[in-house]
């Protein structure tokens, strides 16, 4: 068992002799350091966060209610002094609380009335621990969008470039899902998809018979439903259906970088991992114009030090990442390291969500179902697909489910005693809800920069985020509640309602965009192979080089990217140009 | 009955998942077993309400879920959970929330004509109750209280080890998502381990 934990090194045992630092052991770090070290190279992974052993550390997995403290609630002061923001996240709970970062540590800060949430994980794993594991692929429609209509920069790649990464991607993490031929969200390499239950089953007839360029699919979710030879070596099994991945699955059934890419990683002998390692900025030698290593603060007891190796690789989420670049300042680079173009920290993007719709379906009294699916429906796109909407560029799609409530109701019911008690020990009427996920513009308004006033604990300057919707955003939001309202009608939902609650940015958890691939070095900071315009050693791989953010869950698509520019550096250090 | 099955296929998917892993797991990990809540003593007296309000607490509990042929609130220990719950993890404010909202139902009932609320009838206790639960929904309702106490009792009782498993249906690993089981007239609802079921 202990081997498929990650072989943490004390610092003082390392020496300096690494091929490759990969900064972050999240969705991103994990892929880069599973494909460096198969590809032969000595990597040093550095993770700001603590150890966490894969199935040893889940410590609230399995656990009900009544066997937690405070029946997994968590004490009310404890939520406001130390988890502001992440108590906005759905996913934040007692059971879940130890994955996510203590705000009171780890500030930034926002403008008065321009919130955002920065929802993290500092752990080794990082948010691959905690994400709800959607994967769809990005389509030709959106590496030419911003060529098309003329916002961000162009994409330097195109979807062929990046469809054999995906196919390498999928076939490793294990994606279940639907092939559906859509243009819009091409098909990939699938286990079989989770089953629909008989509700969800009429409401998608129903819409796909009232709007045919509509589609409603089962989600294409991290989940395994039927296992490789692959997964099963590297102990992973198929999914239990519990839906209570957050805490950690023993079975590895969900991808995460714990259940897959370290263990895959790990079994080549050539990845070294060390936690607690914050690191603060990239080590810049102007002689050879390369990235040298990096400066590291130990998170435990703030002391210095640095590693050194031929080629870095920045993984530490958009955010993280883009503090460290902004933070690697030298003559060179008085603004951060690879930014002469100065856009770094520009064009941060999430999507945009909240909004969407749920009712009551008649029908099917005397079903129910079995099991907590950990995935649910997705509407791909269809807005600016094949016509041309005149409200808003680009798209949104949605996802939802069919649920029978259970005792939850009687929050929101009137009634006391024994019949309320009766009504409640039956299921609920069915209930399908939907939520939209909308593509935002890149602008370039909408940006980070490092404080000048603030360091956080361990002396990095802390960051302040200034990003809102803007006119393309609130239009998009007004299309998916009355889209989302229009759909659950014809699905033949009845006691409609619209949830108008806009997320705030951020909470989406899909923040990309402040280190953007393109074309010219005078306008992005990375190139097609996601490596830095000026400093060729140097790689970023995370939600940061993303060009454009389009509507799909994206971490699929970092994990694409983080393969194909491992395999490109790799070459480029065999053929000497690094 | 689609319950056996479910059963079996979970059985079977457990084990054969178990075998895929080498067998490295233990029943521990497999979280079949978790470190029982600590059980409050009946008779402990409350920590946080004095006996009176702690009195008033566990009438109203017994009223909103009674025991009828199943456990009601009282019989999974819900006042005490509750009284533990506003010692430990309520914040200062809810805590006055609840001395405050306690007094004022008192106060109600006498405005009724009775000496206290736990000196009514268990009839003037049910009319008040249900006329505060009817002041929570309806449109322009001012007080929350009753509608945090309603919340707060649900709570206790459905997450509770009896709440769940015996007046709902519970399962540990399903092993399989069935989509449509015909469901028999009896058949109760699932606990949901909902995400972030806040308070
Ligand atoms: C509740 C939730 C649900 C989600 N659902 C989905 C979904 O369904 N589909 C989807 O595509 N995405 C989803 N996401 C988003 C997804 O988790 C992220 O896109 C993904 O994890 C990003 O990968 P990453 O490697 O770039 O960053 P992370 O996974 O965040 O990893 C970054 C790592 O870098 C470390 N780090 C940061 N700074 C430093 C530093 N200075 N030095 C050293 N290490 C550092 C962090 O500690 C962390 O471990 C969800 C996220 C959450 C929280
Ligand atoms: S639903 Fe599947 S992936 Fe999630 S915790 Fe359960 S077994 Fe693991």
């Amino acid at each position: 068992m202990r081997g498929f934990g990650a072989n943490t090194t004390m610092p003082s045992e390392i020496s300096n002799d690494f091929d490759a630092i990969v900064v972050g052991s999240g969705i991103s770090g994990g892929w880069a350091a599973k494909e460096l070290t198969e590809r032969g190279l000595k990597v040093l992974l550095l993770e700001r966060g603590r150890n966490v052993t894969h199935r040893q550390d889940y410590v609230t997995e399995g656990k009900a209610a009544w066997e937690m403290p405070y029946a997994g609630q968590i004490p009310e002061s404890l939520t406001e002094s130390d988890y502001a923001v992440q108590n906005q996240c759905y996913a934040f709970s007692d059971y879940t609380k130890h994955f996510f970062v203590n705000d009171r540590e780890n500030p930034y800060a926002t403008p008065d009335n321009k919130p955002f949430s920065w929802i993290r994980g500092h752990q080794l794993g990082g948010r691959s621990l905690l994400w709800h594991r959607h994967s769809y692929r990005l389509s030709a429609l959106d590496f030419e969008a911003n060529k098309l209509d003329g916002h961000g920069t162009d994409w330097p790649i195109r979807y062929k470039d990046l469809a054999p990464w995906y196919d390498h991607a999928e076939n490793f993490a294990g994606i279940s899902g639907s092939h559906e031929g859509l243009s819009q969200l091409p098909d990939g390499v699938f286990q079989p998809p989770f089953p629909m239950n008989c509700v969800e089953k009429d409401i998608k007839k129903n819409i796909e018979a009232a709007f045919p360029d509509r589609k409603l699919i089962m989600g294409r979710v991290a989940h395994l439903t039927e296992p490789t030879k692959e997964q099963i070596a590297l102990g992973r099994s198929r999914c239990m259906n519990r839906d209570e991945c957050q805490r950690g699955c023993s079975f590895g059934a969900y991808f995460s970088s714990l259940s897959a890419t370290l263990p895959a990683a790990n079994r080549t002998g050539n990845l070294t991992t060390v936690t607690d390692a914050v690191v603060d900025s990239v080590i810049y030698d102007s002689d050879s114009n390369r990235a040298s290593g990096v400066r590291v603060v130990d998170a435990n007891n703030h002391e210095h030090r640095s590693y050194g190796a031929r080629l870095v690789f920045l993984c530490a989420s958009t955010l993280g990442t883009t503090q460290i670049m902004l933070n690697s300042t030298s003559e060179r680079f008085p603004n951060g390291i690879a930014n002469s173009s100065g856009t770094l920290g520009r064009y941060l993007m999430d999507h945009i969500g909240g909004v969407g719709a749920s009712g009551v379906f008649p029908g099917h009294q005397d079903m129910y179902d079995a099991g907590r699916r950990g995935g649910g429906l997705y509407l791909p796109r269809f807005r600016n697909v094949m016509d041309k909407d005149e409200r808003f560029l680009r798209g949104f799609g949605y996802q939802g489910g069919a649920y029978r409530s259970s005792w939850s109701r009687g929050n929101n019911t009137p009634g006391i005693g024994i019949d309320f008690k009766a009504a409640l020990q039956r299921p609920g009427p069915w209930t399908f809800d939907m939520v939209g996920f909308g593509e935002m513009l890149p602008d370039e308004r909408n940006h980070v920069r490092l404080s000048k006033k603030n360091k956080d604990s361990w002396g990095m300057p802390i960051l302040e985020i200034d990003c809102e919707h803007r006119e393309n955003e609130l239009a998009m939001f007004d299309a998916i509640a009355a889209d989302a309202e229009e759909l659950l009608n014809a699905a033949g939902l009845t006691d409609i309602s619209v949830n108008q609650d806009k997320a705030a940015p951020g909470l989406m958890i899909h923040e990309m965009g402040t280190a953007r691939m393109g074309h010219d070095p005078k306008t992005s900071v990375l190139n097609k192979f996601n490596q830095a315009h000026d400093v060729p050693n140097l790689f970023v791989t995370d939600g940061s080089a993303m060009t454009s953010s389009a509507c799909q869950n994206p971490s699929l698509t970092y994990m694409a990217l983080t393969a194909r520019a491992a395999a490109a550096a790799v070459e480029m250090l065999q053929e000497g140009k690094l | 009955m689609a319950d056996n099955r479910t059963h079996l296929t979970r059985r079977t998917a457990i084990k054969g998942a178990v075998a895929l892993l080498g067998g490295t797991l233990t029943t521990a990990q497999l979280g079949l077993l978790g470190n029982s809540f600590a059980a409050i003593a009946e008779d402990a007296s409350p920590r946080f309400l004095c006996p009176k309000q702690f009195t008033m607490l566990s009438r109203i509990a017994d009223l909103i879920i009674p025991e009828t042929d199943t456990a009601g609130a009282l019989g999974v220990g819900a006042p005490h959970f509750i009284d533990m719950m506003l010692a430990d993890w309520a914040s200062p404010q809810r805590q006055a929330e609840y001395v405050a909202g306690l007094d004022s139902i008192d106060v109600r009932a006498r405005d009724a004509g009775a000496s206290s609320f736990l000196a009514s009838t268990t009839e003037q206790q049910m009319v008040l109750l249900r006329a505060l639960d009817n002041e929570f929904f309806a449109e322009h309702s001012t007080d929350p209280f009753f509608g945090v106490l309603k919340k707060m009792v649900l709570f206790a009782y459905y997450s509770s080890e009896i709440g769940a498993t015996v007046e709902l249906r519970f399962q540990r690993i399903p092993g399989d998502y069935l989509p449509c089981v015909p469901m028999a007239d009896d058949s109760h609802a699932w606990f949901w381990s909902q995400y972030n079921y806040a308070l």
